[in-house]
């Protein structure tokens, strides 16, 4: 079996498509950077200095001002009083929440990247699996050696969380690495807000909490894998299921699209919860920002995205070794 | 026949896609050190049957042993057996020879360095299988293909259409390849080929596969009478030549256009027949020996009625 | 050929494995965080101690006081204060800072209130120049509807509004010796109503008042805003009838950057 995984992923390596997206990826995050850094700067012009602690003090105050407002209710309070010590534990520290960081942008930039540009980066290499060694030709040598159909595309799929997983840290690792240069290699440990919970369209505050970055990024991060693994593994089943890598990447592309459209058109029409690419932000319940799609939470996405991940896996595996290779 | 048991035995092989049946009730045998011919004009169902040989494809009915296993039950004791290239030898254009080679070893037991080694020796591949086989030529892709049939050491190899796509030299050099195979190693091979003269010049023994049906099985020698060759008459007037040609005992006539009669003949009574016809008036411009081709079989076989 | 062979195969894996295993580590942890939420962890007043004095020179503007200050009514959002610092910006070579600490519809109280907080006396004491608004919110909401105002109630709320202006100066003055204090005065915005004559008024005895306790201190400049806006408010309020619109507080800014330039060429090194 490590033989079968070792091939898929030499091949995988030798394809180049691993490299493309690297590539991608070298050329885009500098292009982000750029722009998250364009618009700290716009930012910060407008409140009219550069000293970035003062614009930090004003905030405390200005926070500290509407804390004292009697027609405020108590779960916003406990919530400022939470952004009033994450911003104090940056003037005690020293870091600039407006310059703040590679780590940050990273947080930013996986917030921001997993509904759409992970999985696309994720189905360059899915969509291609299997279809390839369809349409090459090659699935035919692979399918008369003394190994078993469902063991040949158990490797592929292994390799294929191996690629995605090499995916998802390479963004990390690249956006950090690029990111830096503009905003500093510094920021593991600032303190981050999470714990935002949502009943009934209110904001709940008593769970909320700061943890230091580096935690914050390692869940964030994890999330996300989670949600390119299940793009990956339907992307797999298209791949198995249609003979063309260009008409699988098609259907993954206007299927992950779509969710995402119908996040913002619809978010009231109650049946796009069970459409998994709707479920994708699964690092929205990390950061509190509010969830668009009426009732969802964390373990119905899961439930969502995982009922997809098995029943995706159970049509490519009774597919795969049931079929007759005719082409 | 022979003491051993068959190398492959295929019985009441079927298969039927849809309302259609692509292959009928297909039974053979190759045995051990056998160049076994597998002769038929495309899509006659040469490619679904070799697909069913290997895996590919399920049978809708009858049985297929390699080696005595059942493929279909014990598909990996049967496989093991086989060494196949089924149509073109699609390898992976991004690597190189050698890893190609590795990849397909890495997915069998038993498959030493130094093996792969003395395949790649023994298809003359040495200089280049370490560059990647997208700069080979079909050629070589082609010998790449035939050392991947053989890393398992299997017992028959099949191949499909293997001189498809190659010059003639190409084709000069697999046969002499294939026939060194034989020798050397023993094993048996199944080849399939739209192309009679191909198989006459390969295969010991042949099955002649039309519409899905075995239509002859048998040895190559019996196919076609080695006494006779056909001929291509050139006769002005035509319509009595052919009367004149018609009553030579010798003679048999199989197809006949404007211009041409074409004749089964011996090859050395031909000027015997040619003073005849002078003799009656009848002008000769022109006579030829042409290769026999696999419908002038089919009408050799079932006399005339699978000509559509 | 053969120990690059293996050095490939390990770094593959290497790299595969370590992958899954840290985003694997990190779903995890996700997942146990978000099913099972601990209680907020930072509740502590730790907080309070760390409000310290960072630098010496943190802006040079630092304003105080009540809606007019936070520019609400401007439709460009930024009120005199801000015109004033883009203004001082032109003929000024170094970098003009501001730091706006007037919160919407504070009173005098309120601003009392704030004045004592640790984190408002270390930004006043960099101050160099201290635009303050306060007064309007104690005379038109604090003492009711104007309709049928009480001249008690207003009265009251004057002798209060007094008590706290003497405090805030007092205040700063203590946190800040040298900068200079400019105090906006009140204006009518119901110049044009029926009880006009009411609460003009009222709006000059207050003005009387700030004057008088601003008389006690050094460096506070009061600064008229009743006559700007008396004789045509239409043109100067916004549609609340209450706030200046962006012309009136670019009225105010005019004051206000004319007496600080004239000042002994301070600002304009």
């Amino acid at each position: 079996m490590i033989g079968l995984v070792y091939n898929e992923m030499l091949k995988m390596v030798r394809k180049k498509r691993l490299w493309v997206i690297l590539g991608i990826l070298v050329i885009l995050i500098p292009i982000f950077t750029y722009a998250q850094a364009q618009t700290l700067e716009r930012a910060a012009k407008q409140i009219g200095t550069s000293d970035w602690k003062v614009v930090l003090k004003q905030q405390i105050i200005d926070q500290q001002n509407r804390l004292t407002s009697s027609r405020l209710p108590e779960e916003w309070k406990a919530f400022i009083k939470l952004n009033i010590q994450q911003q104090e534990y940056y003037l005690k520290n020293n870091i600039d929440p407006t310059a703040p960081g590679a780590p940050t942008f990273m947080r930013k930039f996986v917030e921001e990247s997993v509904s759409l540009f992970l999985p696309l980066l994720v189905v360059i290499i899915a969509a291609d699996l299997v279809s390839s060694e369809l349409s090459s030709g090659t699935i035919k040598l692979l399918l008369t050696r003394p190994v078993r159909r469902w063991k040949v595309l158990l490797s592929k799929y292994i390799s294929l969380l191996f690629a995605t997983s090499f995916i998802v840290l390479s963004t990390a690792i690249l956006s950090y690495l690029l990111s830096g240069v503009v905003f500093g290699y510094g920021g593991w440990d600032l303190p981050v807000l999470s714990g935002f919970q949502e009943k009934n369209g209110a904001l709940l505050t008593e769970f909320v909490h700061l943890m230091p970055q580096w935690k914050y990024l390692l869940m964030a991060y994890g999330l996300s894998w989670l949600a390119c693994i299940t793009v990956a593994t339907v992307s797999f089943m298209v791949s198995v299921l249609v003979r063309s890598t260009a008409s699988g990447m098609g259907i993954m592309l206007a299927a992950i699209i779509s969710g995402n459209l119908l996040m913002q058109l619809s978010p009231t029409w109650g049946a796009i919860k069970y459409f998994a690419f709707t479920q994708l932000r699964l690092t929205d319940y990390l950061s509190g920002r509010p969830i668009l799609i009426e009732g969802m939470t964390l373990p119905l996405s899961i439930g969502v995205l995982g009922a997809w991940s098995v029943v995706a896996l159970i049509t490519a595996f009774v597919s795969f070794s049931r079929r007759d290779v005719l082409a | 026949m022979n003491q051993t048991a068959p190398v492959l035995e295929v019985k009441k092989l079927s298969k039927q896609i849809g309302k259609r049946k692509i292959v009928e009730d297909i039974t053979f045998e190759v045995q051990k050190g056998e160049i076994f011919g597998f002769l038929g004009p495309n899509g006659a169902g040469k490619t679904t049957t070799i697909r069913m040989l290997v895996g590919l494809i399920r049978p809708t009915e009858g049985m297929i042993q390699i080696g005595g296993y059942p493929l279909q039950d014990q598909f990996i004791e049967a496989i093991s057996q086989v060494g196949c290239i089924v149509e073109n030898p699609e390898l992976y254009p991004y690597l190189t020879g050698r890893e190609n080679l590795e990849h397909f070893a890495r997915m069998m037991t038993g498959v030493t360095d130094e093996w792969i080694h003395e395949i790649i020796r023994l298809v003359e591949l040495e200089e280049r299988i370490d560059e990647l086989v997208k700069t080979y030529s079909l050629g070589m892709r082609q010998r790449l293909g035939i050392a991947q049939a053989l890393l398992g050491s299997p017992k028959i190899l099949i191949l499909d259409e293997p001189t498809n796509g190659l010059d003639p030299a190409g084709i000069r050099e697999l046969r002499a390849f294939i026939r060194k195979l034989v020798h050397e190693q023993g094993i048996s091979v199944f080849i399939s080929s739209h192309i009679l003269h191909e198989i006459q010049l390969m295969c010991d023994r042949v099955a002649i596969i039309n519409k899905g049906k075995i239509v002859y099985t048998g040895p190559v020698r019996e196919l076609v009478h080695e006494e006779e060759t056909r001929i291509e008459w050139r006769l002005d007037p035509l319509q009595s030549g052919v009367q004149v040609l018609k009553e030579l005992s010798f003679v048999r006539p199989v197809e006949q256009t404007e211009e041409h009669l074409y004749v089964y003949m011996p090859l050395d009574r031909i000027a015997e027949v040619n003073e005849q016809l002078t003799a009656k008036q009848i002008k000769v411009t022109g006579i030829r020996p042409v290769q026999a081709t696999l419908e002038d079989l089919f009408l050799q076989l079932t006399g005339g009625e699978t000509k559509s | 050929m053969h120990s690059n062979h293996r050095m490939r195969w390990i770094s593959i894996f290497v790299v595969a494995i370590a992958s899954f295993s840290i985003l694997l580590i990190g779903s995890i942890m996700s997942l146990i965080e978000l099913f099972r939420p601990q209680a907020s962890n930072l509740q502590t007043p730790a907080s309070q101690k760390t409000a310290s004095p960072t630098s010496p020179t943190i802006g040079r503007i630092v304003s105080l006081g009540d809606s007019l200050t936070r520019g609400i009514g401007d439709d460009s959002g930024k009120g005199y204060i801000q015109l004033f610092r883009e203004q001082l910006q032109k003929s000024s070579k170094s970098e003009v800072s501001l730091i706006n600490l007037s919160v919407s519809g504070a009173t005098s109280t309120d601003l009392r209130k704030q004045i004592s907080q640790p984190e408002t006396s270390n930004l006043l004491k960099s101050a160099e120049i201290i635009p303050l608004t306060i007064g309007g919110n104690d005379l038109f909401r604090g003492s009711g509807r104007l309709e049928n105002t009480d001249p008690a109630t207003v009265e009251k709320a004057r002798l209060t509004y007094q008590e706290n202006v003497d405090f805030i100066l007092k205040e700063i003055r203590k946190q800040n010796s040298k900068a200079t204090i400019f105090m906006f005065g009140l204006y009518n915005p119901f110049g044009d109503l029926s009880e006009a004559k009411q609460t003009n008024e009222f709006v000059a005895k207050w003005n009387e008042t700030a004057q008088q306790v601003i008389a006690k201190y050094d460096r506070v400049v009061f600064i008229p805003t009743y006559d700007l806006f008396q004789l045509d408010p239409k043109r100067y309020l916004f549609t609340d009838h209450f706030h200046p619109n962006q012309n009136g507080y670019q009225r105010m800014a005019n004051r206000l950057t004319q007496l600080v330039i004239d000042q002994e060429g301070m600002e304009t090194k």
